[in-house]
């Protein structure tokens, strides 16, 4: 009982140290430029030595540090999300599993040992998500595993032809991987997709809301979903210039799209969150697709702290509305969590990349590089929807659960006053408003030279406050309006359901594969190979068991009188 | 075990038959021997006035008493007409060995017996016309009739226990079976069916052993016996699985040298033939202890005897050992 007090604070002791502990180790390299590679070989095989290689330089040590950071944020908030379930020594012992695993794929870029953190991540993620052993997360948890599947698959093919260079060390190989290598790189591509949920792959991002909502807040702010970028990042040298960089770029702007427009339709609260946190993912995949991979990594440290928070903050509105994720029957929470309301605007804001917050200091800078660049006008118009976009669900989430009409019952238990929970945020909470601007003067010294023109320049502020306008007030709602969404249900049903990715992935998908499944059963398993097969054989057999036994239930004279014959029989067809 | 005084007696003349048969260098010795031989066994076999010993005796002596007329008559005509002398002489012996085209003697005479005479038919018994047959391969008709007749013994001897529940006729099958790698040993060269017989002789008689303690002549008394003890439980599969040539077992060692010169040699379809019909015999010896180890529960009881089986028997205890885990020490057996 002891050991399940405290199991929460231990984590939160160690990771927190631990995190500091890699900050300074980080910032040191940061400082010095210097990279510490270990590597151990485990064998060698045919002149290929597969070797477990531990990569000591700023982007892991820094990204650990967040890591750690936010998992023992999580842990300490978990001693008391969890604290009323039964079996909560698990559930700590499964995200601490998680928090290994991440630290392995961080620290091992090597194509087969980064598999034991790769696997890892998504064996962990799928016991997590069916934590509620109930229908919804089993099917959840079934495509969040499957999806995964692909991309490790994706990353075991690449090995097989990864084994012709002789190493799996693509972090130094894909300085020298040219034009002929492109299937490899769509083989990393594909398995960075999976991970990080992007385009024919995004189903599962959702549907792992089933999860408890401070996994939430870990996997979908800093470990699982940024796997797939971190990948992405180590291989961006291979990336430069090639057709896959292109590829990339549409498929990651087109995430970036789709998920804030989903976002604008739906009214799960961790589900916005989640299509939130997709449609950032689909900006950093686009930034990086452009060549400009530190500032996704930029990106990722500083979306990590505010979304973390974001969905910390949800867990605690979640708690305190008794369970309910619908965000219209929230409303008006900031009379009632004033506190908890702060995070959740800071954090929503920093989203937005309001000025001065975390999240500006990387989000602006990667929009106007984006604009700078060379990129054609889809993924420019789809950068500027986005953005837009993004505001506007923020807004509609502010005005329907924290602002707006208070729809709740009249008897309920909101309230502020869970000091594990506050606690825990206001350390995120801190970094969301300052994590932003440290790391920028932390991780460039030097300025970037931004040059636009004055529309482009103010494109963002523009777009941002047209975004913010229209989602606060086309959400505003009277008896007396017309419901105009009706006439245009149609379009309304293909932008509120992710571009009808769920329903392809899930049901679809299995329909068929399941159906031709039954059929390949009933015909060949139960059929032809059966009756060819096994009993075919084994009915072949016996009758020439019988055949050969009556010929030895007989009497010795016969024996030797066709012993006699087959001799005479032999000797004609010798001589 | 007992067993009358004369049987000593018998046992030494039946070997010194053998050794006389092999080391002659006429065929007239080599008749002498096999005679000596065969006269030598009919009273090992009879050692009690049973019924079912004589009718055994008496079939095997017909049919080895037909042989060996064939072989001394076509000995004689050696010089008149050579090739057909030859060939008569083979087909004499495949009879004295029972290989496939005369093999219907075989299981018969095989029922008949208790396990220890059993046992030197299928061993014993073997080695002297086995090694007449490897002094005839100076000729390619005499070489396809060696390989026709162990192909055709390999299908009989899978296909002839397939749905075999006697355990003496059940071993003479794989006995033909296993006499039909011999034969191709022969036609690769005399020291791979020598290796065959050694490690055959020491794997089926570690099964007999195992076969003659308990008492077994049928699967259903096989099955009778799985209560009594673990050690048994485990030991009777395992050797019966090295018996068909499982790979961790040490049947599986002249299995892989065979397959290993066959290869060596492209001798690829008689290899196929020989593959398939072990996986077939594979099959019936599954059969054979599945019920023994699966559908019996003396695993689970905690009060089983392990002394039950072994307390008398050192030697049954070491053979099955080493025919269990031989395939790890393989140093004394690649000769």
């Amino acid at each position: 009982m002891i050991w399940k007090i405290s199991m929460h604070e231990i984590s939160m002791l160690t990771l927190v140290s631990g995190s500091v502990l890699c900050g300074i180790a980080g910032i040191k390299k940061v400082s010095t430029g210097v990279m510490d590679v270990i590597e151990w070989e485990l064998f060698n095989l045919v002149s290929s030595s597969i070797v477990f290689t531990v990569i000591l330089d700023w982007v892991s040590l820094l990204f650990m540090s967040f890591v750690f950071l936010i998992s023992g944020s999580v842990l300490f908030y978990s001693g008391s999300y969890m604290a009323e379930d039964k079996t909560s020594n698990r559930f700590m012992y499964l995200v601490l599993a998680f928090v290994l695993s991440m630290s392995l794929m961080v620290l091992s870029p090597n194509l087969i040992s980064i598999l034991l953190g790769w696997d890892g991540l998504g064996l962990v993620s799928y016991a997590l998500v069916i934590y509620y052993s109930n229908e919804k997360s089993a099917n959840a948890g079934m495509l969040t595993i499957l999806s995964n599947r692909v991309g490790d698959v994706a990353i075991l093919l690449s090995i097989g032809l990864m084994s012709s260079l002789g190493s799996w060390n693509f972090f130094f190989y894909s300085y020298y991987l040219n034009e002929e290598w492109v299937l490899l790189k769509v083989f990393l591509m594909i398995s960075a997709m999976t991970k990080s949920a992007q385009i024919p792959f995004s189903a599962w991002l959702p549907a792992a809301m089933a999860a408890p909502t401070p996994v939430s807040a870990l996997v979908h702010s800093s470990t699982l979903v940024t796997a797939g970028v971190y990948l992405m990042i180590r291989f961006s040298a291979a990336l430069e210039g090639s057709l896959v960089q292109s590829w990339l770029l549409i498929i990651s702007c087109l995430t970036m799209f789709m998920a804030g427009l989903g976002a604008n339709f739906e009214y799960d609260l961790k589900k916005i969150i989640a299509l939130s946190t997709l449609s950032q993912l689909g900006v950093m995949l686009s930034i990086l697709s452009l060549g400009y991979a530190d500032l996704a990594f930029f990106h990722l440290l500083s979306h990590a702290l505010f979304k973390a928070l974001l969905f910390m903050c949800a867990g605690v509105v979640i708690h305190s509305v008794g369970g309910y994720q619908d965000i219209r029957f929230m409303g008006n929470l900031v009379k009632f969590m004033p506190l908890t309301v702060s995070y959740m605007t800071i954090s929503n804001l920093a989203l937005c990349g309001f000025p001065f917050m975390a999240g500006f200091y990387s989000k602006d800078m990667i929009l106007e590089v984006a604009f700078m660049s060379s990129i054609n006008f889809i993924a420019l118009m789809l950068y500027i929807m986005a953005t837009g976009l993004t505001v506007m669900y923020t807004m509609r989430l502010i005005f329907y659960s924290i602002s707006g009409e208070y729809n709740l019952g009249s008897i309920n238990n909101l309230s502020d006053e869970d000091y594990m929970m506050t606690n825990s945020m206001s350390g995120l909470g801190l970094g969301a408003i300052l994590g932003g601007a440290c790391l920028g003067w932390m991780l460039f010294p030097e300025c970037y030279m931004i040059c636009l023109s004055f529309i482009m320049k103010m494109m963002v502020i523009m777009v941002s406050v047209l975004g913010g306008l229209i989602g606060y007030t086309l959400n505003m709602m009277s008896v007396n309006f017309t419901l105009k969404s009706l006439s245009n249900y149609s379009l309304i049903v293909f932008m509120g359901s992710m571009w009808f990715m769920p329903a392809l992935s899930t049901l679809k998908l299995s329909e068929k594969s399941l159906s031709s499944g039954s059929y390949v059963e009933k015909v060949l398993d139960k059929g032809w190979f059966e009756f060819y097969g096994g009993q075919g054989l084994n009915y072949m057999f016996s009758n020439l068991f019988y055949m050969l036994n009556s010929m030895h239930l007989n009497s010795v004279k016969i024996f030797l009188k066709v012993a006699v014959i087959t001799m005479i029989v032999f000797m004609v067809a010798v001589l | 075990m007992t067993f009358p005084i004369s049987y000593l007696f018998f046992f030494l003349t039946l070997l010194s038959g053998t050794t006389l048969s092999v080391s002659s260098t006429s065929w007239f010795g080599a008749w002498l021997g096999l005679e000596l031989n065969l006269l030598s066994f009919i009273p090992l076999i009879t050692t009690k006035l049973c019924p079912y010993l004589t009718e055994a005796a008496i079939k095997y002596f017909l049919i080895q008493a037909l042989a060996s007329t064939i072989l001394i008559m076509s000995a004689s005509i050696f010089l008149y007409a050579q090739s057909i002398s030859h060939v008569m002489i083979l087909l004499s012996l495949l009879l004295k060995l029972g290989a496939a085209p005369f093999h219907f003697w075989f299981p018969q005479v095989t029922e008949g017996l208790s396990w220890p005479q059993a046992f030197i038919l299928l061993t014993i018994q073997k080695l002297a016309p086995m090694f007449l047959i490897s002094y005839l391969t100076f000729s390619d008709t005499l070489m396809s009739i060696i390989m026709f007749s162990a192909l055709l013994s390999s299908l009989v001897g899978a296909l002839g226990g397939l749905n075999m529940m006697k355990l003496r006729k059940l071993m003479a099958f794989s006995s033909i079976n296993h006499m039909a790698w011999m034969l191709v040993g022969i036609y690769l060269g005399d020291i791979y069916w020598l290796i065959y017989f050694t490690f055959y002789s020491f794997v089926s008689g570690s099964v007999i052993m195992l076969l003659y303690s308990t008492h077994s002549f049928t699967v259903s008394n096989l099955l009778n016996q799985s209560s009594k003890s673990l050690l048994l439980n485990m030991f009777i599969p395992m050797n019966i699985l090295s018996l068909g040539g499982l790979p961790p077992f040490l049947g599986f060692a002249p299995k892989w040298i065979m397959i290993q010169f066959l290869s060596a040699n492209s001798m690829f379809i008689p290899l196929l033939v020989l593959l398939t019909s072990s996986l077939i015999t594979l099959y019936f010896y599954l059969r054979l202890f599945i019920p023994l180890s699966l559908l019996s529960f003396s695993f689970f009881i905690s009060n089983v005897k392990l002394t039950s089986l072994f307390s008398s028997s050192y030697t049954l205890l070491s053979m099955s050992f080493i025919n269990i885990f031989g395939i790890l020490f393989p140093i004394p057996f690649m000769i």
